[in-house]
């Protein structure tokens, strides 16, 4: 899934878990996310989707509506291909994570 | 079209929060963002499109996330602040507290 040369990688000491994140590059929310998962040292991958090939980003939209039931709204964290959390809260993205433990 | 410089940008925001009575995000990374956003969108698409919100690239189909967009007023009123965050009400400045993520109005079917 989501297997296009258009995601920027990040290397964390948490890398059990594949994280893809899909933001806006105009959107504070979104940068707040990248940064937060950077800060908890989380290994993932982002793109930002005002900044990609129109087509590219057509077929990433697909793909995610085909396999989840949401709204495209951004910022959207895929968690193992299984679990979306859109819109960004730390709250909500440590529950996602499993890091309700850890500091913010 | 003529682009817009960044000082019109915050210039432009400054103004919308002086006319209905709001005030600007003052958390200046976050805020930095969103001027930039805005700067970004108006000078791709020719209008202020709200920077957290995909666009149609057609002023029609994106005229109600043209900012302020149309869910701003309501947005403030139930959560302090608006979709993207760079509209806050004064009790939410007073408040000290940090925007977050908040439900989005816009119904699915204006969405692209």
């Amino acid at each position: 899934m989501l297997d296009y040369d258009v995601f920027i990688r990040e290397e964390g000491k948490n890398n059990d878990t594949q994280v893809t994140l899909l933001g806006l590059s105009t959107c504070g929310f979104c940068k707040r996310a990248v940064r937060w998962l950077k800060e908890q040292e989380v290994s993932f991958q982002y793109s930002y989707i005002d900044k990609i090939d129109k087509e590219v980003k057509e077929k990433i939209k697909s793909e995610i509506r085909e396999r989840f039931d949401i709204k495209l709204l951004y910022p959207i964290l895929i968690v193992e291909e299984k679990e979306t959390v859109t819109g960004f809260t730390p709250e909500k993205y440590r529950k996602a994570l499993n890091r309700e433990t850890e500091e913010s | 079209m003529k682009e817009k410089s960044r000082d019109e940008v915050v210039t432009f925001v400054q103004a919308v929060a002086n006319h209905q009575g709001w005030r600007v995000n003052t958390d200046n990374e976050f805020l930095d963002t969103l001027i930039d956003g805005l700067l970004g969108t108006f000078n791709t698409h020719g209008y202020f499109l709200c920077p957290c919100r995909e666009s149609w690239e057609e002023r029609e189909k994106d005229k109600d996330v043209i900012c302020p967009c149309i869910y701003a007023s309501e947005d403030l009123e139930e959560y302090g602040h608006c979709y993207c965050g760079l509209y806050i009400s004064k009790d939410f400045l007073a408040s000290g507290k940090e925007v977050e993520g908040i439900p989005e109005r816009r119904p699915e079917e204006k969405m692209p």
